[in-house]
């Protein structure tokens, strides 16, 4: 009885020990919530980062050079595991505008085709949402002008018109016929302050060295993958376009291939390189070729973000021990403190093991009670972080998660059910030490020392 | 009419304490400073060398007397005490309660035995600061039963807790906490704690050590008039002349020794207070 009654006098009259279950708590909770948000971040960034690259990729390794022919297409199709294919060009360029020279990267694609090997398509901003990005409604302060603003908003359709700009891409614009055409990002709207049907002069060279002055290419849609780079950079067009930019028709940067899965991109890869080892392939000789998948093409930055991870899972780990040890620390005193108590119990009559059950009973209940208040409150913080951000911006007027820093509109929170888990079974083990070794400790002593000092 | 039977004998009892030996090997030492605080090292000859502390006592303690121990600081009279209440195991000798050797006994048993039949008092009162003084007074019948058994009878124990607190004077600081009692009324709550199981044996260490004057005759004025009304066997270390002067016997401890056991009073004659000269007191006071 006196285990019972002891425990809960202590912690109903001693507001410390609860102080040590909310540290506890709180350090739960951040063990939860801040793995989380990183895997969160890091799901977000590996998809960004792939953007609209293709599975696989075949690519002549002098560039531009890789021929355009149906049959090359039809035996890349029928290699184990490829479920479509589709012609690229990528060629730099140089583009002049308000008499300032910057560069871009143009990529040729065909628009229709494209659609079975990327996720390009999804990425084509509707009129509605560029009007949004581009007036940004948030700035206009005069409310009479912003609500005009927003019935001509919801004028707008909210679903990009795919089949115009499809077929603008292919055969030009309406607006300004005989033009060449190109689909450009958001970013580099917003940098050179253009509008869609506005026209850009482009410069190019082919690999030849002949320089094509000054292009015209009237914009017909605009686009937002949400990595900065391609938005502000890239320029799309249709293969032939930029076939006739460069001067180089016939010829292709390589082909895009999308895979039945992913997974074994390895074995169609092996498969393509034998056959073109082989001579099998219907590939000019003598050129030499690259196969990669999406990460191959992406491989310094993914190390960058490689290294990253490690980082984030070196500062995740720190967490961990911190809160670990916070927890280990408020354990240990709790019980600590008690210690002199126990020779009393001795000394009325309790046996050692009752005294132990006691002591590291207490502590348990501590670090149990304040490990399911963390969790619990961990993961409604996780599940309802971006609700909450949005009340304290509501309320403070401050952004505690500005959208324009960090270029993603939502805190992407990931619970990886495992490193949870593990995070929380070390705590746990240690938490458990931290109960067990002083309450052994005192266990194991003598009655009497603790009772014959004041 | 035969010779009473003594509650508790105690036969050549000793007792070594650790001395650390300074030629002790350093492993030894280092293992000392791990584990000699737990006292499991005590008794390792490697670090160890025993410091007699008691060099064979011979006692007897009759049932329903007052037995008070004297003796200079550090003759071992404290160690006396815990050893009859088994709160430590004697290095050589026995502690024979009722026909029965202690030692031989089993440390669990020897827990419930010390939980139902032993009252202890110290000098430094030890009481929970957690709880208050009545949840103080319970603690033994808690420990005692098991959570469905104490709940049946609690209201019992509460009764006869309110009384003793009663008894000695406390019935309106029930619900204070130790912090918010002074240091007699704190040794009063630990004195009603002793006797709430009605044990046969109390064992007070200088339960008045800490009092001053007027308080610790307080306390020595409800011990006996506690013994009066229960009729319980008190073994009292004391360095307090008023109290020895009381008691049924006194046994003089020195230097681990037993010198000698003064008859005061004529055993089965009734135990009360003896009368006192009250200029003696205030001499002795004075002195
Ligand atoms: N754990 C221990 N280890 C070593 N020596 C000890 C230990 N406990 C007690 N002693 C020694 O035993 C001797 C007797 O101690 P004890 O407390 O029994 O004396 P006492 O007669 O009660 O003295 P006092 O009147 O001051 O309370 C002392 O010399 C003390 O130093
Ligand atoms: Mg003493």
């Amino acid at each position: 009885m006196y285990k019972l009654f002891l425990t809960f006098r202590y912690l109903t009259r001693r507001p410390l020990s609860l102080v040590a279950m909310l540290v506890l708590s709180v350090a739960i909770a951040v063990l939860v919530v801040a793995p989380s948000i990183m895997a969160g971040f890091q799901q977000e960034f590996r998809k960004r980062l792939r953007g609209a690259l293709s599975d696989l990729s075949i690519e002549s390794a002098k560039p531009l050079s890789f021929p355009e022919d149906p049959k090359i297409e039809r035996y890349l199709a029928s290699l184990p595991g490829v479920a479509a294919v589709a012609p690229f060009v990528e060629n730099p360029a140089l583009d002049k505008n308000l008499h300032k020279i910057d560069y871009c990267f143009l990529r040729g694609i065909d628009p229709r085709r494209e659609e079975a090997v990327s996720d390009f398509k999804g990425y084509f901003l509707s009129d509605r949402e560029l009007f949004a990005e581009m007036n940004d409604l948030r700035k206009v302060s005069d409310p009479e002008e912003r609500a005009a603003l927003e019935e001509q908003l919801e004028l707008l359709p909210d679903e990009p018109d795919l089949e115009r700009i499809y077929r603008e891409l292919e055969e030009g614009s309406d607006l300004a016929p005989g033009l060449p055409t190109l689909v450009c990002g958001l970013y580099y709207l917003k940098a050179k302050d253009l509008q869609v049907g506005d026209t850009v002069r482009l410069t190019t060279a082919s690999d030849e060295g002949e320089v094509n002055e000054d292009r015209k290419f009237v914009i017909v849609g605009a686009f937002s993958s949400g990595r900065y780079e391609y938005d502000r950079r890239l320029l799309v067009m249709s293969v032939r376009s930029l076939q006739e930019l460069i001067g180089i028709p016939g010829k292709l940067s390589g082909y895009s291939l999308r895979l039945v899965d992913y997974e074994k991109a390895d074995l169609t890869k092996a498969a393509l390189s034998k056959d073109i080892r082989a001579g099998i392939a219907p590939l000019p000789r003598g050129i030499g070729y690259f196969v990669k998948t999406w990460e191959e093409r992406n491989e310094n930055l993914l190390k960058a973000v490689r290294m990253e991870e490690l980082l984030i899972w070196l500062m995740t780990l720190l967490i961990v021990v911190a809160a670990s040890a916070s927890i280990f620390l408020v354990l240990f005193m709790t019980v600590h403190s008690k210690v002199r108590e126990l020779g009393i119990l001795r000394a009325v009559g309790a046996t050692r093991s009752g005294v132990l059950v006691l002591f590291v009973g207490q502590g348990f209940l501590i670090a149990f009670v304040g490990m399911v208040l963390g969790l619990v409150v961990g993961v409604l913080f996780g599940t309802y972080i971006n609700e909450i951000a949005d009340w304290i911006h509501s309320w403070s007027g401050w952004h505690p998660f500005p959208p324009d820093v960090y270029y993603l509109d939502r805190i992407p929170v990931r619970f990886v059910n495992g490193d949870i888990a593990l995070n929380f079974v070390i705590t746990l083990c240690l938490g458990g030490l931290a109960a067990v070794v002083p309450g052994t400790l005192a266990a194991l002593r003598p009655p009497l020392k603790s009772i014959r000092y004041e | 009419m035969s010779e009473p039977v003594p509650l508790v004998r105690v036969r050549g009892l000793e007792k070594r304490y650790p001395r650390q030996r300074v030629d002790a090997p350093w492993r030894a030492r280092l293992l000392g400073r791990l584990w000699g605080w737990t006292g499991a090292l005590d008794e390792w000859e490697l670090l160890n060398e025993g410091l007699p502390v008691l060099k064979g006592i011979d006692l007897d303690v009759y049932a329903d007397e007052i037995l008070a121990i004297v003796g200079p600081s550090g003759a071992g009279k404290s160690t006396l005490l815990h050893l009859i209440g088994a709160l430590d195991r004697p290095s050589a000798g026995a502690v024979v309660y009722e026909g029965q050797d202690l030692g031989s006994r089993p440390a669990a048993e020897l827990d419930r035995w010390r939980n139902l039949t032993v009252g202890f008092v110290f000098q430094f009162y030890h009481l929970f600061p957690d709880l208050d003084a009545l949840e103080n007074v319970l603690v033994p019948a808690q420990v005692a039963h098991s959570v469905p058994s104490y709940l049946g009878r609690r209201r019992e124990f509460a009764e006869r807790a309110r009384h003793l607190l009663e008894r000695v004077g406390l019935g309106d600081r029930a619900h204070h906490r130790p912090s918010q009692l002074s240091g007699g009324e704190q040794q009063r709550v630990a004195i009603a704690r002793a006797l709430l199981l009605e044990p046969k044996l109390l064992l007070c260490d200088e339960p008045t050590g800490n009092l001053d004057r007027k308080t610790g005759e307080h306390i020595l004025e409800l011990l006996w008039e506690l013994k009066a009304s229960q009729g319980q066997t008190y073994v009292i270390v004391t360095h307090d002349d008023r109290l020895a002067r009381r008691a049924d016997r006194v046994a003089l401890l020195e230097d681990g020794l037993l010198i000698d056991v003064v008859e005061q009073r004529e055993r089965d004659a009734g135990a009360g207070p003896a009368p006192e000269e009250p200029s003696a007191l205030a001499d002795e006071a004075a002195s």
